[in-house]
């Protein structure tokens, strides 16, 4: 029986604050909920402030998507209650529509930040445009909307489940998991398929124009898209809970292991955009949107030694976004020694070959992308015991406290790291209440530490960072 | 001469000077001996308390670049001393040199930086830019100089002609832009990556600003002629998009791997916070969101003066300048090719202007000009709203010379001037909005 979560103490959360529906109380709901589960707080509100209430799927699954009132009954996932013997909460729909951004991305279309970025994009309006429709709907051609269906449902159930019309008569009729899942639901429990799915929006999918967000379209006005799977998994807020009946019918939650596939997943589809030759530079830039944010965009009067400099990059020059990598080379190191040891010398390779030519970090990120597909079978069927969660944060401490992995980017994948291995030992149920709450007040330190990136700098995330490594059981 | 408007946004220059940092110098290739400061220092020479009767000059010129006057001291004479600061050592380190003080590609610019066998007795390199970084090697006019011949004999003697705008500008931009040239004498981005402060420059303003340790006075204008502060201004702007081309053209600024040189590019379009929507269409540029702007501030000023002065310059200026943006997003054949073109275009302006008479009326209108251009939305990027600023301080400036402004027209322009120069004090924190209104109170208080 798992004795602590992020996503049970989410639900917990939630009815104690069911019947407030003003955004602010939310926050602070998603607030506590995120100090009680060991997560930072005013970082991750942040985060998600600036990741905006986008999302969306890439709907390939060919079915008919049937529309998230389909769905929304008060005896199925509507309801008030937990029906008596049901496997689940049942009120999936009621955390969706009253605190997942997902339910907004939509909305915020009509809003006046997305009216100037499409004013700057020169398009009539962003609530018409396939490129903001493609992640901010569960955007499949008209052919495929059933009639409940609604495109102002934004990121809605089959957004990410799946269309419906192949699974739902199997899935209303009592079947197991396992038949839901042949009948085509997907399987969103599986970390490397959920990291596809998640990712393919909140990365983007970059053969797709209308599902990738390029440096143009941030330019316009986009909001940052920070992501790390298992903490945007509990942040969403979660409407799933891991208990018995979870875990009889889908098996384990393991943090660490999802956040570690995150990771892989998200950096083979990094080196995908950059294989991409749709991606590839127009005129005398390469496509921005690839390059760490924090690189360029810091404020050219912080002092030196503040520079954000990586190793392999020279002083002054542009940054490939490579936290992903440099988490990937934590969890390698301790799990598969020699794809850690490469990964070591293909991050600088990577970053260096911008100053030879786009074919050079092009193959790189060819040799990236095999180390990091190569991992992930390791990762998503490695059993990781609470020595290797112990070690997972000894590896990132150190990759935060060696100087070169403190520029933002790493600061807040390192962050959002620790906060998943501290679930998984939380979940493991070995921590004193001392224990965690020793953890839980370093880790909002931590947060704060990188709170606002115009502000970041590195010494006080080093500080936080080692005030948590004091808070680590041994 | 009461240099009123230079003296006006003095905090705002501080906070500049203090970005630009005590950086400045000269490349020495007239291959005489440097003779050095001492020389020069004598209280008898440039470092007399008091101006001997009948002197041309203040005499005190030594002492105000010294630091021993009221007018503060000259950065120049510190551009040395900065290299052994934490700051410099901090550079040094990451550009993988031992350190700053024995580094050619610092000492080009922080130093009067010549050959061992340029250098005369009584040279120092530790007294940083000193007088023959700008006046030139001494040991072939100083003996003109000394016997009292007057300013032709010396110029022709060896003197640099520092009063001459054409001259002055590129003196003092081979370092406050660099040389294309030069190996060594040009800031990159990987410096400023590095450490190095940003590099704001405006001749005219920068001439006060050092302080100055000239007073253009009857005898100066017997001497060198009128000093006219919009024609510095201009010639300036001229002057630096010319350089500005010419490092855009050398091959060694080329594009490495896939970026260009940085350095030639707006900061402001990349270092600003990613927090608010900024961005906004430009019809000068042309360019979409996200992309990388040159920056364009000197080709929108000398747009604006060749408006006034030389109107089909100017719309080739403006054509040539959306087509160079443009082939920043297509090819480097194409920037190669526009910039030659906007390279052609700022030296004849460069020529036009230095022998244009600025009335009175042409100050006027370069102010409209320059307030058009702000207030018309197309130019109010950081670059351009701090050029702006200059620009119209060095025009108030000659405005309040020529006699355009009452005392209490005077007061209102000091007053909307400073407003103008807090609107851009802090680059990390700028907002159009707050430089547009300042340039509005700014437009009402100059006479119509």
């Amino acid at each position: 029986m798992v004795t602590f979560d992020r996503a049970t103490q989410f639900a917990a959360g939630i009815e104690s604050c069911s019947q407030r529906r003003d955004g602010g109380l939310i926050l602070r709901a998603i607030t506590r909920i995120r100090l009680q589960g060991l997560a930072g707080v005013i970082g991750c509100i942040l985060m998600l402030a600036f990741a905006g209430p986008a999302c969306g799927q890439a709907q390939r699954d060919g079915a008919i998507h049937l529309g998230v009132a389909s769905c929304a009954g008060d005896n199925c996932h509507g309801a008030m209650e937990r029906s008596q013997g049901s496997s689940v909460a049942q009120n999936e729909f009621r955390i969706w529509s009253r605190f997942d951004k997902h339910h907004r991305a939509y909305a915020v279309l009509l809003e006046e930040r997305a009216v100037r970025i499409a004013r700057n994009l020169g398009l009539p309006n962003a609530a018409t445009a396939d490129l903001c429709l493609g992640c901010h709907t569960d955007y499949v051609p008209p052919g495929r909307r059933g009639p409940l269906f609604q495109i102002s449902d934004g990121v809605g159930c089959e957004g990410c489940h799946g269309g419906s019309s192949t699974w739902l008569g199997v899935h209303i009729s009592g079947a197991r998991h396992s038949e839901n899942l042949a009948a085509g639901l997907y399987p969103t429990e599986q970390p490397a398929a959920r990291a596809a799915k998640c990712l393919s929006c909140h990365f983007g999918d970059p053969t797709d124009d209308n599902r990738f967000v390029t440096h143009r379209i941030m330019g316009a006005g986009h909001p940052r898209m920070g992501f790390e799977l298992d903490t945007y998994t509990a942040v969403q807020p979660a409407h799933f809970v891991v208990d018995q009946s979870y875990i009889e019918r889908k098996g384990p939650v393991d943090h660490v292991r999802v956040w570690a596939v995150g990771q892989a997943v998200d950096l083979t589809k990094r080196m995908d955009a950059i294989i991409e030759p749709k991606r590839a530079p127009k005129g005398l830039f390469p496509e921005l949107v690839l390059f760490d944010c924090q690189s360029c965009h810091h404020p050219y009067n912080s002092q030196p030694g503040e520079s954000y400099g990586t190793a392999g990059s020279a002083p002054g020059s542009l940054k490939l976004y490579d936290a992903n990598a440099i988490m990937l080379q934590a969890v390698a190191a301790h799990l598969v020694p020699a794809t850690g040891k490469a990964l070591s010398s293909h991050i600088p390779a990577l970053q260096s070959a911008i100053g030879e030519s786009w074919s050079a970090v092009q193959g790189e990120a060819r040799e990236m992308r095999r180390l990091a597909t190569g991992l992930l079978p390791t990762l998503a069927s490695h059993d990781f015991s609470r020595d290797d969660a112990k070690a997972l944060t000894k590896n990132v401490i150190s990759l935060g406290l060696a100087g070169d992995g403190t520029q933002y980017s790493v600061a807040e994948q390192a962050a959002m790291a620790l906060a998943s291995i501290a679930a998984a030992l939380k979940s493991s149920g070995q921590l004193s209440d001392g224990q965690s709450s020793a953890m839980t007040r370093a880790m909002n330190r931590l947060y704060g530490s990188f709170a606002a990136d115009e502000t970041y700098r590195y010494a006080p995330f080093v500080q936080a960072l080692k005030e948590f490594q004091r808070t680590v059981p041994r | 001469m009461a240099r009123l408007f230079h003296e006006v946004g003095v905090i705002a220059l501080i906070i500049l000077l203090s970005a630009v940092g005590h950086a400045g110098a000269q490349v020495q290739n007239d291959e005489s001996n440097h003779l050095g400061v001492a020389r020069c220092s004598g209280n008898n020479c440039h470092g007399a308390v008091e101006r001997p009767k009948g002197s041309a000059v203040a005499q005190n010129e030594y002492l105000i670049w010294k630091g021993e006057t009221d007018k503060g001291i000259d950065k120049h004479r510190l551009a040395y001393e900065v290299l052994k600061r934490e700051r410099a050592v901090q550079i040094a380190h990451n550009l993988g040199l031992p350190d700053a003080v024995n580094a050619p590609i610092c000492l080009h610019c922080h130093s009067d930086y010549v050959p061992k066998d340029e250098q005369g007795p009584g040279y120092d390199i530790s007294d940083g830019v000193g007088c023959e970084a700008c006046h030139g090697a001494a040991e072939r006019w100083i003996g003109v100089h000394l016997s009292g011949s007057g300013h032709k004999a010396n110029l022709d003697a060896g003197l640099y002609p520092m009063e001459q705008p054409v001259a002055r500008a590129e003196k003092c931009l081979s370092c406050h832009f660099g040389n294309s040239n030069e190996e060594d004498q040009f800031v990159t981005h990987r410096i400023m990556g590095a450490g190095h402060p940003r590099m704001p420059f405006e001749l005219d303003t920068y001439s006060y600003a050092q302080p100055a340790h000239f007073t253009v006075d009857e005898t100066y204008v017997k001497r060198k002629g009128p000093m006219n502060d919009v024609q510095m201004w201009a010639v300036g702007q001229a002057v630096n998009l010319v350089k500005r081309m010419d490092a855009l053209l050398d091959p060694k600024h080329a594009p490495k791997g896939v970026q260009p040189e940085l350095v030639l590019f707006d900061c402001a379009a990349c270092h600003h916070t990613i927090t608010q929507i900024r961005w906004r269409r430009r019809s000068s540029t042309g360019l979409d969101p996200g992309s990388v702007k040159l920056d364009d501030a000197n080709a929108v000023m000398l747009r604006v003066i060749a408006s006034r002065v030389a109107p089909a310059a100017a719309k080739a200026l403006g054509q040539h300048m959306l087509a160079l943006h443009r082939a920043t997003t297509e090819d480097w054949k194409t920037v190669v090719r526009e910039a030659t073109e906007v390279r052609g275009a700022a030296k004849e302006l460069e020529d036009a202007l230095s022998s244009h008479e600025f009335t009175r009326d042409d100050m006027k209108a370069l102010a409209d000009g320059v307030i058009a251009v702000g207030l018309s939305g197309d130019d109010t990027d950081f670059p351009g709203a701090e050029q702006a600023t200059l620009a119209l301080g060095s025009i108030a400036s000659a405005m309040k010379m020529s006699g355009s402004l009452n005392p209490e027209q005077t007061k209102a322009v000091k007053n909307a001037l400073d407003g103008l120069y807090k609107s851009i004090s802090d680059a990390a924190t700028y907002h159009p909005e707050a430089f547009v209104q300042a340039l509005k109170d700014f437009q009402k208080a100059l006479p119509q």
